[in-house]
């Protein structure tokens, strides 16, 4: 008996401890990228901004199409029907603004990037390590953090706030239309409501936690990728950690923010 | 003092074996070339690169452009790779970056020049180094053949004007003409821009004659020589041995 709990307290101890060096070595990767990119006289030199307009293209503007098509669906699903099914106004609006701004458009936005973006990020980088083309920059006296790293998280970061903007619009735009053309036009009243009904305080919010979602994904896509060392295996095993630990952080982050929200 | 690229003092390297390999003292001026020979391909990179700071030394100190090795911190040390450049056995290109690219991007990087500028010089290289087929160079690595991957390692080596070059044996791969032409391309820039090149080779009648300083490593033993009669005058048995199975006399 004292040896089953014994078992079940160093299991969830061992989890535990695990878990929170990984986010300690996480953070502290994430920091010194950051910080050697922040440290440089000019910010953005001509290789760190070719890095980081082409993260931006490939994260944010290639994934529109996607983001448009599923922005559309949930608009039709969700803002259509929750038009349709309230009554009052305000309560519509509020509840518009709670769950599709500040809950359905940053987690789609992330989960399309994660899909997308952090999953070629690590491919990428852990082909670079396998091929030790890593190696190479450092050996040619090129800092990877400033080269490489800090531009795909900012580049992730910037992504994320800006898809989940477009996502956050198009979704609520096109079920206020739909709501307007198929039930009343007295709804397209929604899209001056759904304006004034969005305070500071949500947008903040909505920013911060995009903003969060952005640098975690970008971070944990970098990290295991780096984490690669020898084999080619190890690159599909990290590809499938980053993806599972970025939702996983998504969710936690989106907890917080939630309970402290309340 | 300004002359002494590498400064080493009793040093020899750390290795994952039980291996303990005997110190060596030597000092690599501006202008040399220095072959570390040897039956062993392990030691010989080993040593390589603990003259180079890239493998741990066991003992000794190791100054490096005038700057000792083990106060170098994470900046320092990168600073410092743009005046040394390394081309290994396994050194690789970016897979993403064009040719043209991957020669142009540490001269960039370090904005030694403008672009237009690190392209021309790229061009020169490439000529003097009998680089066929230009038109490859807007392609990526993976199309290009094994010898115009090779070329463009070695401009890319030279784009930023080291002052200290570690090749690991170089010339195993190529054909002779290859040899030859490459040889007398690399003597050109040790002429001609003062570069100290320290090399490992199988290919040791190559270089023997040329060498300014020779090192001999195996497992039991680490000797220096000055030139190749100094070399032939060792008693040492492992030196001789292997003198004797390259036909050097």
């Amino acid at each position: 008996m004292i040896n089953m709990v014994n078992n079940i307290t160093g299991w969830s101890g061992s989890f535990f401890l695990r878990r929170l060096n990984y986010l300690i070595d996480l953070v502290t990767f994430s920091s010194f990228a950051l910080r050697d990119w922040f440290k440089s006289v000019r910010l953005f030199d001509r290789y760190s901004y070719r890095s980081l307009v082409s993260q931006i293209i490939f994260s944010g503007i290639d994934a529109l199409p996607t983001i448009l098509f599923l922005a559309l669906i949930t608009g039709f699903v969700f803002t259509f029907r929750m038009i349709a099914l309230f009554d009052s106004i305000a309560d519509t609006v509020t509840i518009l603004n709670h769950v599709i701004a500040l809950e359905l458009g940053p987690m789609i936005a992330g989960i399309v990037l994660i899909s997308r973006t952090g999953s070629a990020i690590t491919v990428d980088l852990g082909n670079m390590k396998l091929h030790k083309e890593i190696e190479a920059l450092e050996l040619m006296g090129i800092d990877i953090n400033k080269f490489l790293i800090a531009p795909r998280i900012l580049g992730v970061t910037i992504s994320q706030l800006s898809i989940s903007v477009f996502f956050t619009m198009v979704t609520l735009g096109a079920g206020i239309l739909l709501s307007g053309l198929l039930l009343s036009p007295t709804y397209f009243k929604y899209f001056s409501d759904m304006v004034s009904g969005l305070h500071t305080h949500l947008l903040f919010i909505f920013v911060i936690k995009n903003l969060l979602f952005g640098l975690f994904i970008g971070a944990i896509a970098c990290y295991h990728g780096l984490r690669v060392d020898a084999s080619p295996t190890e690159v599909p095993q990290q590809t499938q950690k980053a993806i599972v630990n970025s939702i996983l952080m998504l969710f936690i982050i989106d907890g917080i923010i939630a309970v402290l929200m309340i | 003092m300004k002359n002494i690229l590498i400064k080493a003092e009793n040093i020899s390297p750390a290795s994952n074996s039980d291996a303990v390999y005997s110190p060596l003292s030597l000092n690599i001026l501006k202008s040399s070339i220095t072959s570390i020979i040897g039956p062993g391909s392990v030691e010989k990179i080993l040593w390589l690169k603990t003259l180079n700071g890239l493998n741990a030394m066991a003992q000794g100190e190791l100054t490096l452009l005038q700057k000792n090795v083990r106060q170098l911190d994470r900046q320092a040390w990168l600073g410092l790779q743009n005046k040394i450049s390394f081309i290994g056995q396994d050194t690789a290109l970016l897979s993403a970056y064009t040719l043209m690219e991957n020669i142009m991007l540490p001269a960039l990087y370090h904005k030694l020049a403008d672009r237009d500028e690190i392209s021309r010089q790229a061009d020169v290289l490439l000529d003097e180094i009998g680089f066929e087929g230009k038109e490859m160079l807007k392609q990526l690595p993976a199309y290009a053949s094994q010898l115009q991957n090779y070329y463009v390692k070695v401009v890319r080596a030279l784009i930023v004007k080291p002052q200290l070059l570690f090749l690991d044996d170089l010339y195993t791969h190529l054909s002779l003409d290859k040899v030859l032409n490459l040889k007398q391309f690399l003597r050109h820039k040790v002429d001609s821009m003062g570069l100290s090149i320290v090399l490992t080779t199988r290919n040791i009648k190559q270089i023997i004659d040329e060498s300014t300083n020779i090192i001999f490593v195996s497992p039991d033993t680490t000797a220096l020589y000055e030139n190749r009669q100094d070399l032939l005058k060792s008693d040492n048995a492992s030196i001789k041995e292997y003198l004797s199975r390259y036909e050097i006399h």
